[in-house]
């Protein structure tokens, strides 16, 4: 007797308990799924339409029938950029800000009226029990094995939103991202004129340093992140890079990654050191070790002391606090520039 | 054992499963009270509307979406690869035999790793991770077994080398992709997906794991006399009139589907497979007839278990269910090592 007959024989045995698993796995099917449509209000007025991801990186069309009255905000940039159009009343949790310091000082005040305020990102259950009808965050928050997937939420009718800046398949990640984010918030929230005006203010900022700058030698600039054996570098295709870029500055960009060495002979005018949210408060720390080491004082922004430290919130996916990192930015290229305007007056 | 009633034990066994099952349900990081639990499982089950329904509540939904996929996740898993670790040992006639002892694991890791570092396999969809880990694991299954049979018909000491020979390079080229990863999230999601985890338990994917786990065991437990001979070895099995190869290869192939799904869903989950079928034979005996229904029910009591401790033991913080199986699995099983002696097929030791 063949091994597949003899097993078939042996199986044959059981074959009344696999029907009766059979039924009851359908059974149990139609108790979870049967008979189930998403009920779609179609006589409601459209009150907003965004394109933001699912989990799955795909393009999404999001329908907003009234603004999210229950929010729950995931990271600084989420949080503040719903500070910044007048919304802290719309928000019931605002997760994944460090410390209440690193806010604007501006929204610092409504930040602490938002009733739950955590570093730590709630898990799924503790997120339901808020009953929100909106989650802003960015991809990685949407996860199976974090606080689950975009489709979870939007199967039970809650909205979904992450910033485009946020997406792993990114390849290029540009100032228009962040005004995009801005701008789509403003229409979520029926905040339009408040988020041009956020967005107009950037846009004046950079004009405004362009014009300041445009028949000065660009400095020579290298923007990186110490990580623990390599230094990574912040390219022309990051945020921190087309920041740069636009405010005159003449990128140095060497990749994924810069040694030691390599940083020697690039010989960079400016340093900007990106340090995030575990080293805000020991950051000076950081650029000590440059200019204590011995192997680097022929680099130029070591000599002359040009090394900025460059807050994360401020160059990546940073939306409203890009004004932040525009200055920031602006300022450590050109140190005079601000100073010239305080003496002739505002710009 | 022979004064204990085998069957007294599967019921007994049975009705801890489901006592442990209910109190599972009580768990997680918003404390429900049992009468809201009772009356949320009652609504769910005798309600017209079907459970996944939207609107139905914040706590129908903590209960039906979140805790009862992750429960019956757990369940199956534990059952799953309890019985597959009991086959595992059969079929390479060895106690050390796991579920994941024939690359099975270095296979899944690999998939997983390309996926999370490399992005490879993302139009699977969300769970694209568990989808390549899933590929892996099937491959390296299918690998050993061709390399087993090149040359002459796999038996069990072919099999073992095959698996760790594979097991071994895919290990290396997992470490290569890590080494040379630049990224501290991915790594740190490998390791994480690595430990286990029922976190992500979906109703969708339980009604692949949950029949496909019971009809597996179901197989298996038929088979319950070959197995029996493949602890004798091959040539007194040929003397009995069975030719244990292309038996063996049906049941490596079976176990690898299930594995295979069950690291998809769940991650890796070690020691399950190795420990529970040793614990059962310490009281019940190495006969397959009893072995691999009792080590379904003891797999299932262990994972729910510990995944209730890995969600309840340091608070607003999920330890991975693996390494909770291993700290309360180890001790226990050095125990029944020291203390008791029990027979692996014919033998003492």
């Amino acid at each position: 007797m063949s091994t597949a007959l003899f097993c078939f024989k042996e199986v044959s045995e059981i074959k009344p308990v696999i029907l009766l698993l059979f039924v009851l796995s359908f059974f149990i099917a139609g108790c979870v799924f049967s008979n189930y449509e998403e009920k779609l209000s179609i006589d409601q007025p459209v009150f907003a339409e965004v394109e933001t991801y699912n989990t799955k990186g795909n393009p999404m069309h999001a329908v907003f029938m009234r603004p999210p009255r229950r929010v729950v905000a995931v990271w600084q940039n989420s949080v503040e950029t719903l500070l910044a159009l007048g919304l802290k009343d719309h928000i019931v949790a605002a997760l994944g800000v460090p410390y209440p310091e690193c806010m604007k000082e501006e929204y610092r005040a409504d930040y602490e009226s938002i009733p739950l305020r955590q570093f730590k990102v709630l898990d799924t259950e503790n997120i339901l029990m808020l009953q929100p009808d909106f989650i802003l965050a960015w991809y990685s928050t949407f996860t199976d094995k974090y606080t689950r997937s975009t489709d979870f939420w939007n199967s039970r009718g809650i909205h979904t939103y992450m910033a485009k800046s946020s997406m792993p398949n990114q390849k290029l990640r540009v100032m228009e991202d962040e005004y995009q984010y801005i701008l789509d918030m403003g229409k979520i929230f029926g905040k339009e004129n408040e988020a041009e005006k956020l967005v107009s203010q950037m846009n004046k900022e950079i004009r405004f340093v362009q014009r300041q700058t445009q028949n000065r030698i660009k400095p020579r600039t290298i923007i990186v992140e110490l990580q623990k054996d390599h230094l990574m570098v912040y390219g022309k295709n990051t945020l921190a890079g087309d920041i740069l870029t636009r405010v005159n500055g003449a990128l140095v960009d060497t990749g994924d990654t810069i040694s030691y060495e390599q940083m020697i002979d690039a010989d960079p005018e400016v340093i900007f050191l990106v340090v995030s949210e575990e080293s805000y408060t020991s950051a000076g720390n950081l650029v000590q070790r440059f200019y204590n080491n011995p192997a680097l004082q022929d680099i130029s922004a070591v000599k002359n002391h040009r090394i900025y430290i460059t807050p994360l919130f401020m160059v990546y996916s940073s939306a409203t606090r890009m004004y932040d990192g525009i200055r920031l930015m602006a300022e450590g290229l050109y140190p005079d520039l601000y100073k010239e305007v305080s003496a002739v007056g505002t710009h | 054992m022979a004064h204990i009633e085998k069957k007294l034990l599967v019921i007994g066994l049975l009705l801890i499963l489901v006592v442990e099952s209910f109190w599972f349900l009580g768990i997680g990081s918003v404390p429900l009270k049992w009468s809201q639990i009772y009356e949320t499982i009652n609504h769910g089950i005798f309600s017209a509307e079907p459970i996944v329904a939207p609107g139905q509540g914040a706590v129908h939904d903590i209960i039906w979406l979140l805790r009862m996929p992750r429960l019956l996740l757990a369940a199956a898993a534990g059952a799953g690869l309890a019985v597959c670790g009991a086959v595992m040992q059969a079929i390479v006639k060895n106690p050390l035999a796991d579920p994941y002892i024939l690359g099975i694991s270095s296979g899944a890791s690999l998939g997983a790793t390309l996926s999370i570092l490399l992005g490879v396999g993302m139009v699977f969809g969300s769970n694209f991770i568990g989808v390549c880990a899933f590929l892996g694991a099937l491959s390296v299954s299918v690998l050993v077994l061709l390399l087993a049979n090149i040359g002459s018909n796999a038996n069990s000491v072919k099999l073992l080398l095959a698996g760790m020979a594979l097991n071994t390079a895919c290990s290396a080229i997992t470490s290569f992709i890590v080494y040379f990863a630049n990224t501290k999230d991915g790594i740190q999601t490998v390791v994480f997906w690595l430990m286990g985890s029922f976190a992500g338990a979906k109703w969708e994917e339980l009604f692949f794991i949950l029949p496909l786990t019971l009809l597996s065991i179901l197989f298996f437990f038929s088979q319950y006399r070959i197995l029996d001979i493949m602890l004798l070895g091959d040539q007194t099995a040929i003397t009995l009139g069975t030719d244990l190869h292309r038996y063996r290869q049906v049941y490596l192939l079976g176990t690898s589907l299930l594995v295979g799904f069950i690291v998809a869903a769940a991650g890796m989950i070690g020691f399950v497979g190795l420990i529970v079928p040793h614990i059962i034979r310490a009281f019940a005996g190495s006969n397959h007839k009893y072995l691999l229904p009792l080590s379904a029910l003891t797999g299932g009591i262990l994972l729910v278990l510990a995944d209730s401790i890995g969600r309840t033991m340091i608070p607003r913080t999920e330890i991975p269910v693996g390494i909770i199986v291993s700290i309360i699995g180890a001790p226990g099983f050095i125990y029944l090592i020291a203390k008791m002696s029990y027979g692996f097929g014919g033998d003492k030791r």
